[in-house]
């Protein structure tokens, strides 16, 4: 008891956490401050920095042909996020109230196996299953379905089908960890007071798996929103995200203050879209999971 | 007490690892540019251990040696780049009494515009930027630019995931130069890159030739080497340096200022331009070298083969890229529009 006691005074619980804010100052909050800095200053010819400040950066990272990027990105974000919760959803309520038991690890188990290869590695198994000599139209082919390979990789559809295979497991842990919670005997009440299968689920289970269920489309949206790899790869480079015009603006753009005020304004819009789902939820009374 | 002698000798073994004894070189170059064999030869005869980290694009040796965080002795930039570093003094002169093979180096590959007098670089590998192409699909021959705007060839085009490529391209058919810092031409190459986005399958920089191997396009952008690759293994497939003219480049072997390791660089690089070694990389990488004494070691097949060793005529067609300075911004720009419709 002594030593749990001495725990809870102050200076050992800040010992605690020193770790957790050394890996956060250094590694997140230090990096993001420079960035911040960067994008206040002036451009240097040959990738260097020039002393600002500078507004200009930001002024002109809302010019139109960039804002084009900026709504590609959200739509492939909302999409992506919409996609993974209509599977990721069946596949959480299946594994945390019909699935028997003993199967319960199992079937987790096979949702979190694709992280143990690398997400390059995932990628490009997709490049090969969906080219046109790929598995899907070989196999369209030869059962005579069709002639002619239909164009899959390469395309809008490559991408969305790429992004969400890679952000699905993060939508079905947090669902299902909230599914699990589930005081059952709550969906028992409502039935013995005469509420359907279908009232049940969307008046009880719905709204008490609503933490876990925002929580997944945070993990999913905020990731979605700065991807560059995928649209690479499967999108054949052809519709720029705002995480390649990042990616751009560091490389071969030689523009760091550019690329920062640019990732500084896609921070901004997370954080206002959160401030707002907070806002939202506190109004409604809602324990607010973020 | 075991536990203790056993600790004592792996800080001993930890501290000889650590030991800089000038008998070591860090070599920072481009994906599939040396041979393991090569580097090991190096190291028996000079003594000189050698490690080396690998990179895809010269904007990453400008980052690593700008940032001065950098630990590398030689490093392998493109002519432009040359220019740009030795700009930013980022590059030390290199001391030419230590370069006795220097001779070796082909004369029109001497003193060319991105470092007179090659104070600071000496030629490594080079090559062209063309395309090539199915000629069974296509069903012609092509000798041209024009073939990558073709509508006939919708969907079926692979362009380099490079800005400075692209520009190029559409500049050349334009009839202006490929290193224009006009805003009016640069517009007009915006416009014909944009018009031309429908008919590109993908914008590729790392796996062109796999993908035209593939049967998934049926014309690529791209460097010669891997394409002449491709050509020798799918008979079907031809390299062309259009008619219009297209990039020329040399890789060259550097020094950077923050190097700790100057000497072992130079025995490096003298190594490198002995003919015998540098035509082991040539008959590896399927990319030429310009050194003369090279010639005895190459691969009859490739110094015959024009993909590899462009003739006279060819090679007169072909620019070098130049530095575009505060023009690089407006080309982003457009590079962006083209990408961001």
């Amino acid at each position: 008891m002594k030593s749990r006691s001495a725990l809870r005074t102050p200076h050992s619980a800040f010992l605690l956490i020193s770790p957790t804010w050394l890996v956060l100052g250094l590694l997140f909050l230090a990096p993001l401050a420079i960035m911040l800095w960067l994008s206040f200053q002036q451009r240097g010819l040959y990738g260097g920095i020039e002393p600002g400040p500078t507004l200009a950066n930001y002024v002109r990272s809302f010019e139109s042909g960039y804002t084009i990027i900026y709504a590609r990105s959200v739509w492939i974000a909302v999409a992506t996020t919409m996609t993974c919760l209509l599977v990721s959803y069946p596949v959480a309520y299946y594994i945390a109230l019909k699935a028997r038991p003993e199967r319960k690890s199992l079937l987790l188990a096979l949702v979190v196996i694709p992280f143990w290869t690398s997400f390059l590695v995932r990628t490009y198994a997709w490049m090969f299953i969906l080219r046109d000599q790929g598995v899907i139209n070989s196999l369209l082919m030869s059962l005579g379905i069709i002639h002619e390979p239909l164009p899959l990789l390469y395309t809008p559809l490559a991408v969305m089908i790429g992004q969400v295979y890679a952000e699905v497991p993060f939508m079905v842990l947090p669902i299902y960890a909230s599914l699990e919670k589930l005081d059952r005997s709550l969906l028992e009440a409502a039935r013995d007071l005469g509420a359907g299968a279908a009232a049940a689920f969307w008046r009880v289970t719905v709204p008490l798996a609503m933490p876990g269920t925002v929580a997944g489309i945070v993990l999913v949206f905020i990731p979605s929103l700065g991807t560059f790899i995928t649209p690479d790869l499967l999108g054949g480079a052809k519709g720029m995200l705002v995480g390649n015009l990042i990616q751009n603006q560091f490389g071969p753009a030689l523009n760091k203050p550019f690329g920062s005020a640019v990732a500084m304004t896609l921070t901004a819009f997370v954080l206002a879209l959160l401030w707002a789902y907070a806002g939202w939820a506190r109004r409604r009374g809602e324990e607010v999971a973020l | 007490m075991k536990r203790f002698i056993a600790l004592c000798v792996l800080l001993t073994l930890l501290g000889c690892g650590g030991k800089d004894d000038g008998k070591r070189l860090n070599v920072y170059i481009w994906t599939n540019y040396i041979t393991q064999e090569l580097l090991s030869q190096f190291t028996a005869q000079t003594g000189i251990r050698v490690k080396f980290d690998v990179y895809d694009s010269n904007e990453a040796v400008l980052e690593k040696l700008a940032s001065g965080a950098s630990d590398y002795d030689i490093v392998v930039p493109t002519d432009y780049m040359v220019r740009i570093l030795v700009k930013q003094g980022l590059l030390v002169p290199l001391d030419r009494s230590k370069l006795t093979n220097l001779a070796n180096i082909t004369p029109k590959f001497r003193d060319l515009p991105f470092d007179p007098g090659n104070r600071h670089s000496v030629p490594y590998l080079w090559g062209t930027t063309g395309f090539a192409y199915n000629k069974a699909k296509v069903g012609k021959a092509l000798d041209s630019w024009v073939a990558v705007f073709d509508e006939r060839w919708k969907g079926r085009v692979l362009m380099l995931d490079d800005m400075r490529e692209c520009f190029g391209v559409a500049l050349r058919v334009l009839g202006y130069s490929a290193n224009s810092t006009n805003v009016s031409e640069l517009a007009a190459a915006r416009d014909l890159l944009v018009k031309q986005k429908p008919l590109v399958k993908t914008y590729n920089s790392s796996d062109f030739a796999g993908i035209l191997r593939s049967g998934d396009v049926w014309i690529a952008h791209g460097y010669n080497g891997e394409l002449a690759k491709a050509c020798d293994e799918d008979k079907n497939l031809a390299y062309v340096i259009p008619k219009e003219g297209c990039t020329v480049w040399v890789d060259n072997l550097c020094i950077p200022k923050s190097a700790r390791h100057v000497e072992a660089a130079h025995a490096f690089i003298n190594y490198m331009l002995e003919g015998k070694n540098i035509g082991a990389v040539v008959n590896a990488m399927s990319y030429a070298c310009a050194n003369d004494a090279a010639r005895p070691f190459i691969k009859p097949a490739l110094l015959a083969d024009p993909t590899r060793y462009p003739d006279e005529a060819a090679l007169k067609r072909c620019n070098l890229l130049g530095d575009l300075g505060e023009s690089l911004q407006l080309r982003d720009r457009y590079w962006t529009e083209v990408k961001a419709k």
